[in-house]
């Protein structure tokens, strides 16, 4: 701090003698008091550095996510003023018809995507790892440039893959014989389609993280195994997965939270039908707020659907804590 | 040693052949649907319809090209003037925050950096409704700063340990002769730390242009005037106007190819940076 406080007192001539004769310095130190005022402007302002981004999230993370907190005590249409609504409308949602179907499809659609995710991007990342160098960096770069793709083009292109009459799947499915369902408006193939969409489901964040993981690991412990003969497939289940531990938390806290809020695929290929069979809690609040004007509604099964993402990351950090 | 050496390799041999066979069952599924869009692009809505899914690249027109171009143009457009002005915001925020937390000391430090790590936790959908309020009493709904100002503070969090990490690995006695010879802190950020951690820069610039680029629900919500859309809400709208079953269907396909090019060339371009950038900051958060 107090070599801070010097440098204001010097002028950049100066500045650059200093390193010349610096004992000139020490026999001038600032000792009125506009000086030490300076001084305590200039060590405060190396914080100043963080305003701009401080003040990006208050303003535009914080301060909404407090409205929102707040939001859902009100009953509010966007144009008269906002009324006192205590807990009704938590109660309203808790024991609307919304609540089962919802509830359901949002605990299968996490539980399946995290599955998916886990498999997909951990098999894809052992694979990739196990392959010679120059393959392994090809097959490194071509999965991870689809990273780039907008989910929209990925959720149309699905939409018509999955095409009842000249879709793709259907076609396939006609030439081995398999029925060919209406995917998206069958009662029980909707939820399914949505945890489709994307297939193989590699192309994303965790396949990095665990192959950055894989190839961490520490070589004596890749050297010892492979002299003690075991077999590839015991190394993936006694070496890597229990060494990786740290990313499989990574990965499922990422993907849960993501499938969670991910309505988008919903909203555009089923609005949540057919019946409520495919509907979200995150679907729930958009409609209430963006096609019925029940703002108030919407922010309270938003505070809801934050309560529960909390708290299954809460558990999943607890689940998956590295055992010491 | 010689005696084992046999059986192990013979062993690797065929492990190496099974990967490089289930690598390339992996990349080829995940490319499936990207041909599949290229070669539907390519044919006319009838050969489309008639010609069935398996009939790759049948025929080449580049008409569908030029239809899909004054479409999806506008909004391309606009998401080049949206991206650039939230990431040259959001990218500098974040950098001088990233620096004061990486090499600086103040009071309080550790709360606030705990603000920035808790922000990863509430996802922006969850937000869309108060953000949209928010927006309407600030007099920028339907306004480009609507989207500029949420994105560029959507990034912090991210951006800042992402940062931070690369921040701290320079070592301290740069800094300090720099401080020595008189150099502000900004000066030191801009002369001297910028130019060392240009890699995670630029990966954390590409990660914001994915991030606006894929955006579909907040332009959606926040503006009024399609006009304005960037480019998924833009290429949306195309779309549900055309039609994916019809004569505009191969206009549709070409859409998505315009849409999903200058992504896949900009991350392609930059790929050893992005790829490096991303692995070692997942190590470092």
């Amino acid at each position: 701090m107090t070599r801070d406080g010097k440098l204001v007192t010097l002028n950049p001539a100066e500045a650059s003698d200093s390193l010349v004769a610096p004992q000139t310095h020490e026999l001038q130190p600032p000792t009125s008091a506009w000086s030490r005022f300076k001084r305590m402007v200039h060590s405060q302002s190396k914080s100043v550095l963080l305003l701009p981004s401080l003040l990006l999230i208050g303003l535009f993370s914080y301060y909404p996510a407090l409205r929102s907190l707040i939001g859902g005590f009100y009953h509010w249409n966007g144009f008269s003023p906002p009324t006192w609504a205590g807990l009704s409308q938590f109660k309203q949602y808790f024991t609307s018809s919304m609540i089962r179907p919802e509830a359901r499809n949002l605990l299968l659609l996490v539980i399946g995507s995290i599955l998916i995710t886990l498999v997909s991007q951990f098999v894809a990342a052992e694979v990739v790892s196990h392959l010679p160098k120059r393959p392994s960096t090809v097959a490194k770069y071509l999965l991870t440039l689809p990273i780039v793709l907008p989910p929209i083009v990925l959720i149309d292109v699905w939409a018509y893959l999955l095409n009842p009459t000249d879709g793709l799947i259907n076609q396939l499915a006609g030439l081995v014989g398999l029925p060919q369902p209406n995917w998206l408006t069958n009662n029980h193939l909707a939820l399914v389609s949505i945890l489709l969409i994307g297939f193989p489901w590699v192309s994303n964040l965790g396949f990095l993280i665990f192959l950055g993981g894989i190839q961490n690991l520490p070589k004596e412990i890749m050297e010892a195994s492979r002299i003690d003969g075991v077999g590839w497939l015991a190394r993936v289940f006694h070496v890597d997965i229990p060494m990786l531990m740290p990313q499989f938390r990574i990965v499922v806290v990422l993907s849960g939270v993501y499938a969670v809020q991910n309505f988008i695929p919903i909203l555009l290929l089923t609005n949540g039908g057919p019946g409520n069979e495919t509907m979200v809690p995150a679907l729930d609040m958009y409609q209430s707020a963006f096609q019925d004007s029940n703002y108030g509604y919407g922010m309270a099964i938003g505070t809801a659907l934050f309560v529960a993402m909390l708290i299954f990351t809460l558990i999943a950090m607890r689940l998956l804590r590295p055992r010491t | 040693m010689t005696l084992a050496t046999g059986a192990p390799r013979r062993r690797n041999y065929r492990l190496t052949a099974a990967t490089i066979v289930a690598g390339t069952l992996i990349v080829a599924l995940t490319y499936f649907p990207l041909i599949f869009v290229l070669s539907n692009s390519l044919k006319t809505g009838e050969n489309i319809a008639t010609g069935g899914v398996f009939k790759l690249f049948t025929q080449f027109t580049v008409s569908n090209y030029v239809q899909a171009w004054h479409g999806v143009e506008l909004s391309l457009r606009n998401t080049v003037i949206v991206a650039v002005v939230a990431i040259v915001i959001g990218v500098t925020a974040a950098m001088l925050g990233a620096y004061a937390f990486a090499q600086l000391k103040f009071r309080g430090k550790s709360v606030v950096f705990m603000a920035y790590v808790s922000l990863l936790m509430i996802p922006s959908t969850l937000t869309i409704i108060p953000l949209f309020l928010m927006m309407k009493s600030f007099r920028l709904f339907d306004s480009w700063w609507a989207l500029i100002l949420p994105y560029a503070a959507g990034a912090q969090p991210l951006l800042v340990l992402l940062f931070r990490g690369f921040f701290e690995q320079i070592p301290n006695e740069l800094l300090e002769s720099a401080r020595v010879d008189g150099a502000r802190e900004y000066v030191i950020l801009l002369r001297i730390v910028a130019p060392l951690t240009r890699p995670i820069i630029l990966t954390g610039s590409i990660l914001m242009m994915i991030t606006i680029w894929g955006d579909y629900i907040w332009p959606e919500v926040v503006l009024q005037d399609y006009r304005r859309y960037t480019v998924s809400a833009g290429l949306q709208q195309y779309v549900s106007n055309l039609g994916i079953s019809g004569t505009g269907t191969g206009s549709v396909f070409a859409a998505y190819v315009i849409t999903m090019l200058p992504m896949f060339l900009l991350v392609g371009v930059s790929m050893r940076y992005f790829v490096a950038g991303l692995t070692e900051g997942a190590v470092k958060i």
